[in-house]
């Protein structure tokens, strides 16, 4: 695979409310706190509600 | 020649598109380059060998954070942003400890990234290639002028602000048309059929689309793009690459940039009807040339990489 091919992969990808809330992933020093916010996120997605990054319902 | 190692979650975003845009043109320059997601040992292009830098787009694995090899954030997102979503600002202050410097795009930034460690300024530069005039399109979207919205809408990020623009601008320009692309969210796409249809905006809005799988031919079938985003400005400056002028509200950090606007419909309208007086006034293509080549940009990165080697 080169560049360009992984490029035209880019819009497959899903998206995010933001690219950088990335960090949040592999962040081991508050790993308990980002794991109980993704269950909240997820949580709240799954049941239909729109949820922010920082796990606000709205 | 160095082995560079970008650090970068696989997600449909202008900081991947920017990512990528690095990646290549360090190959093109004789750089070695290795695409990493953070919580994966594949990478996702390239291999890892005998790593010099590490780029942190996303995160870094925290295996890496005590090889001795100098380790630099591109800061993509904006840092008011980063503060509201709650979890951006927090990661980055984490991480910082572990970095050698920050690495930003906009110089209105550059006071606060500071703040939290050493941070360089570098261009904040394009694929001239890709994003590029085409010759012989004949298919322009209606209106004089065509104007485009693109952005990647979600939340405040939408094209509220333009449509009530849109409508000065239609007194004063009554063929003025606005195509608005890249909805993907129902909701959203609901809210602007019920405005389109109440405000009666369909005088003058001609598209209502999702993605376009061919973005510099889309830009290349109007006259301008218009971005509500603020303080930054994204990727709508592809626009200047395809020959086309870009109007943006967070677009404000060269002197001789003739439509700066703020971010409200009166400004906005005013800095399109300016625009369209005065539109073969700017070689655009030359401006990006000039202020947003990738090119630039690695020079001055590979540059600043070196100094820690």
């Amino acid at each position: 695979m080169n560049l360009s091919d992984l490029e035209n992969e880019i819009n497959e990808w899903g998206t995010g409310p933001s690219a950088m809330s990335a960090m949040s992933d592999v962040q081991p020093r508050n790993a308990i706190e980002f794991q109980n916010l993704r269950r909240t996120i997820l949580d709240a997605r799954s049941r239909g509600l729109e949820v922010d990054y920082a796990g606000n319902t709205h | 020649m160095m082995n560079i190692l970008h650090w970068m979650k696989k997600e449909n975003s202008g900081l991947a598109r920017s990512t990528m845009e690095l990646a290549e043109y360090e190959e093109k320059a004789g750089h070695k380059v290795c695409i990493k997601q953070p919580t994966e040992d594949q990478p996702i292009y390239g291999v890892e060998r005998d790593i010099d830098v590490h780029c942190i787009h996303s995160q870094l694995n925290p295996r890496t954070y005590h090889d001795d090899r100098p380790k630099f954030m591109w800061m993509h997102g904006e840092p008011l942003s980063s503060v509201g979503n709650g979890v951006s600002m927090k990661a980055i202050v984490d991480l910082a400890p572990v970095t050698d410097a920050f690495i930003a795009m906009r110089r209105e930034e550059i006071p606060i990234w500071s703040s939290i460690k050493r941070t360089y300024l570098v261009t904040k530069g394009i694929n001239l290639e890709k994003y590029t005039p085409l010759d012989g399109i004949t298919e322009k979207l209606s209106g004089e002028p065509a104007v485009l919205y693109c952005e990647n809408w979600r939340g405040q990020r939408n094209p509220l602000y333009l449509c009530i623009a849109m409508q000065k601008v239609q007194e004063k320009l009554p063929k003025a048309r606005l195509h608005l692309y890249n909805m993907q969210d129902k909701r959203m796409s609901d809210t602007f059929n019920a405005l389109i249809k109440n405000n009666k905006w369909w005088t003058f809005i001609r598209s209502l689309q999702g993605p376009t799988k061919d973005i510099n031919l889309l830009y290349n079938r109007v006259d301008m793009v218009v971005s509500c985003l603020f303080p930054l400005y994204a990727r709508g400056i592809e626009a200047f690459g395809a020959g086309k002028a870009f109007i943006g509200p967070g677009y404000r950090e060269y002197a001789d940039w003739p439509y700066v606007c703020g971010l409200d419909p009166s400004s906005l309208a005013n800095a399109i009807i300016k625009c369209w007086e005065n539109y073969d006034k700017i070689n655009y293509r030359e401006w990006a040339e000039k202020r947003h080549n990738i090119k630039d940009t690695v020079e001055q990165s590979v540059a600043i990489y070196q100094r820690y080697l």
